[in-house]
């Protein structure tokens, strides 16, 4: 079994909340008069049992469909942090391997300088640039998928609708690029 | 969730439940009484304006269904300025962290977050009507209430009618 990526410890600190904010939700609906529920914020002081059940339904839906929103911005932001890691040791070796060529006067004295810095390759669209054309066409439309998730809560999303691409299958999207990088 | 206020709820909640079920006409009789109280006393702090032709005041009977008593009535109250109408409204006698609840609102603006809460506390000296801004704390630890006096009572009524 390969080692967790950066992506996959994105995942699991969502998959942690996820289970943390469930249990929570179960124990609050089958106690909603506790008063620790209106000290954590969860809902209103001096409801009715019946409108304080609706509170805490109404919350909960909405912290959990935030917790999906962040587990996917998470992973994404892992993704970037990871793919610029492994892009600058593949920089690396290009720039050594046009040094080479240079001095072999195979390639012109100033190739070094037509390679383009790593923080360029910084965003998920320039990744997919990188690989248009090298990778596998449905796994590009995945990776897209994410980054329009990303872009779709980064500018305002509604909390309640479920973010377009599943956190399972943003994980393996983002790992299989993150492989091919 | 520590262990001793999840003790504290259950007992709390079984207590309540217990007495509901054995004392239900009592309670209720209690409950339809220290409102009728209530009211008497905003009314006797109205009496003035009432006497000067600035409002007048009136009681509507109303339904309450709640878990532990079942449906019974009780009155609302109504303050009537010209063709304005404040209403006090009893939302139950089991509410979280209260031992009673009315609403009070201006009729047509009934949010939840344009509503003065009455709240009924107990106290080790007895049972204690507070009273809650519409923007004070609803959650949190900070509870947002104060007195319910003629000052506070005076200040969220003309609150509710500006």
């Amino acid at each position: 079994m390969p080692d967790p990526t950066p992506i996959d410890a994105a995942y699991r600190r969502g998959q942690i909340l996820m289970a943390i904010l469930t249990r929570l939700r179960e124990q609050a609906l089958a106690n909603p008069a506790h008063p620790r529920w209106v000290e954590l914020g969860l809902c209103p002081a001096y409801e009715t049992k019946r409108q304080a059940v609706a509170d805490l339904q109404a919350t909960f839906a909405d912290l959990l469909g935030l917790v999906g929103h962040l587990t996917l911005l998470d992973m994404a932001a892992s993704f970037e942090v990871a793919s610029q890691a492994r892009l600058g040791t593949r920089l690396g070796e290009v720039r050594s391997a046009l040094a080479a060529g240079g001095r072999k006067r195979v390639l012109p004295p100033y190739a070094l300088r037509l390679v383009r810095d790593r923080d360029e390759f910084g965003s998920l669209r320039a990744v997919a640039a990188l690989l248009d054309g090298e990778a596998d066409e449905a796994l590009l439309d995945a990776f897209d998928a994410v980054r329009q998730a990303r872009n779709n809560f980064a500018h305002g999303t509604e909390i309640l609708s479920a973010p377009v691409a599943d956190p399972d299958a943003a994980r393996d999207t983002l790992n299989a690029v993150l492989g091919l990088l | 969730m520590a262990l001793l206020d999840t003790l504290r709820s259950v007992r709390d909640r079984t207590r309540a439940e217990r007495e509901a079920e054995s004392d239900r006409p009592q309670i209720i009789a209690r409950w339809q009484s220290d409102v009728a109280a209530l009211y008497d006393e905003i009314h006797g702090w109205l009496l003035d304006y009432e006497r000067d032709g600035y409002l007048t005041v009136s009681t509507q009977e109303i339904h309450l269904r709640e878990e532990p008593l079942g449906l019974y009535t009780l009155d609302a109250m109504l303050i009537h300025v010209d063709d304005l109408a404040v209403r006090l409204q009893p939302a139950g006698r089991y509410v979280l962290g209260a031992t009673g609840r009315i609403d009070m609102f201006r009729q047509g603006r009934s949010a939840r977050d344009e509503r003065v809460l009455l709240v009924r506390q107990a106290t080790p000296e007895g049972e204690r009507w507070m009273l809650r801004p519409p923007a004070g704390p609803r959650t949190g630890a900070a509870s947002g209430l104060e007195p319910l006096d003629r000052a506070s009572f005076e200040a969220a009524f003309e609150s509710l009618l500006s």
